[in-house]
């Protein structure tokens, strides 16, 4: 099996009709992950992290639940705005628990509604007054749209990389496990021997010259 | 000294190795920057003919390196390249798993622990907007999984190190490669300027092919076989002339155009000498070339200049700057 782990907002792999998005994962198997040339560029262009895995059979820890997100109000709302994500996709068929599926789309919800909650706090210019239960309602009506707008990937970039140095926040996927340590030594390398009798005094001067450097630093 | 320390020129067209192998003694290892995917029906073929390859199955097999190239011509096809321009290439999809089994062969095993890798890493082009930083990545990533420490190294400094000591490794160096050409300044071995041009090696076959109609194999192939710049024979070899005429001119010119901008904050104490070096000038009398170009500059050029020398082993020269680097880590 495989895992498909991304550090965009979205990455969609268009001949296995699967979507990743930030904070979640996806197991495909072998067959896909040999036959999909979309993810293979993508992994390619650092969008997306495959590691070959197994998926875990013994059950974790489960996570400490979370208050679920609510908007602060003037009248409390039970239950809070962060309704679980029930997106067209069906549950992996991989056997992963179903609980633990549950927890990884809470968690990406929950993390989702946060940024989309301080994009919307910081764009929103001002709140009209809101009186009464109907004036209260509208204003769940609207700040639902708000975050079904933004969740639905509309409006959000992709980090841009071009000439910029990632920052710890930004990290980018280098994959792992390039070199194939099975691999036997298959190359014909040209190989030549020469005397380089500047080599020597090269790096003893260079060396000196970076110990003065440090020194004067 | 120990011969602890390896220095790795990653370039479009060849990637090379350089180690210490005792006093005064070192040992370059080369292999072509290609290879060529065939179908497990080969196996046979290629083990009769006694060549290497990689077994990936069903996915069939690889050759890697310049056996790559013949294999190619014998199937009419063209081989791969990992790298494009100086960096790897966004299109090839199997660039990595070809460049990891070219340095691990390249490299073998670590002679101390972590073994220090000093490898190239080209400048940013100043004519293009191109990512260093996941090239640079997956060479770090590639190189660490050898066993080795890896330290990246400019690709033109590394010409500093290794031709200028004399000097006190103040020079301006230009490597012409096959995808980009490199320049770096540097006085007392500090880096003033360091920038790469988006045009070598492959621009100047592809325009001198477009100019007379062949093809850049051809000029590739010509280039190979011995031209003399000052004296060309034919349209072919006059195509090639004009068209490293241009780059060499290019390469003046936006060195004065860059060092315009840091002038101010760089000092240059002396003249310095100019060292010019890679695969692309390898052409029969490049240098005599170069300088006759360059002269028609020099009065308009922004700082005095000593003398304008090859470098003693063009094609080795990058990894023998980046082993100086790296053995220095080791010395007393």
């Amino acid at each position: 099996m495989y895992l498909i782990e991304t550090n965009q907002p979205s990455v969609t792999v268009e001949d296995l009709g699967i979507t990743i998005r930030l904070g979640s994962s996806v197991w495909i198997t072998g067959e896909q992950f040999r036959s999909s040339v979309c993810l293979k560029r993508l992994k390619a262009l650092g969008q997306v992290r495959v590691t070959p895995k197994k998926p875990s059979r013994v059950e974790k820890k489960p996570t400490k639940k979370r208050a679920p997100l609510s908007v602060s109000m003037s009248r409390p709302r039970k239950g809070g705005l962060a309704k679980p994500l029930r997106r067209g996709g069906a549950e992996p068929s991989t056997g992963i628990p179903v609980e633990q599926v549950r927890r990884m789309v809470n968690q990406a919800a929950l993390e989702a509604a946060e940024a989309v909650a301080g994009r919307i706090l910081g764009e929103t210019p001002t709140v009209p007054p809101v009186t009464g239960l109907e004036g209260l309602e509208a204003l769940e009506g609207r700040i639902e749209q708000a975050v079904g707008r933004a969740l639905s990937g509309r409006g959000t970039s992709p980090v841009s990389v071009q000439g910029a140095e990632p920052t710890l926040e930004e990290p980018m996927f280098i994959p792992e496990g390039i070199v194939n340590e099975t691999d036997p030594s298959v190359l014909e390398t040209h190989t030549e021997a020469s005397s380089d009798e500047g080599l020597e005094d090269a790096a003893a001067a260079l060396r000196a010259l970076r110990r003065n450097r440090k020194e004067q630093g | 000294m120990s011969n602890y320390g390896t220095g790795l020129d990653i370039g479009t067209m060849n990637v090379v190795c350089a180690r210490r192998t005792g006093k005064d003694k070192v040992e370059t290892s080369r292999v072509r920057d290609a290879f060529l995917d065939l179908d497990a029906g080969a196996k046979r073929m290629l083990k009769l003919n006694g060549v290497n390859f990689v077994d990936r199955g069903e996915d069939g097999i690889i050759v890697v390196g310049d056996a790559a190239l013949e294999i190619a011509n014998v199937f009419g096809r063209e081989a791969r390249r990992p790298l494009s321009g100086g960096l790897i290439s966004a299109g090839e999809l199997d660039a990595l798993e070809i460049l990891g089994i070219m340095v691990k062969n390249l490299l073998g095993p670590v002679k101390t622990n972590r073994e220090y890798c000093y490898f190239s890493v080209p400048a940013a082009p100043v004519d293009a907007d191109r990512d260093l930083v996941y090239h640079k990545g997956i060479f770090e990533r590639i190189v660490s999984e050898c066993g080795y420490t890896p330290v990246a190294g400019n690709e033109a400094m590394a010409i500093i190190y290794a031709e200028t000591a004399k000097e006190g490794f103040s020079g301006l160096a230009l490597s012409f490669g096959s995808g980009m050409c490199n320049i770096a300044l540097a006085v007392n071995g500090i880096e003033g300027l360091t920038f790469s041009v988006s045009q070598g090696g492959d621009w100047i076959d592809a325009g001198a092919a477009k100019a007379t109609g062949s093809t850049a194999s051809r000029m590739c192939a010509l280039k190979e076989k011995g031209v003399d710049l000052l004296k060309p024979e034919g349209r072919e070899q006059e195509a090639l002339a004009l068209y490293y005429k241009s780059l060499c001119e290019y390469c003046i010119s936006t060195t004065a155009k860059e060092f315009q901008k840091i002038k101010d904050r760089f000092a240059l104490p002396r003249p310095i000498p100019i060292v010019v070096s890679g695969g692309t000038a390898l052409a029969g009398n490049f240098l005599p070339f170069f300088q006759q170009t360059f002269e028609r500059e020099r009065k308009r050029f922004p700082f005095e200049v000593s003398d304008i020398r090859m470098a003693s082993d063009p094609l080795n020269a990058v990894a023998r700057g980046l082993l100086i680097q790296a053995v220095q880590e080791y010395s007393d």
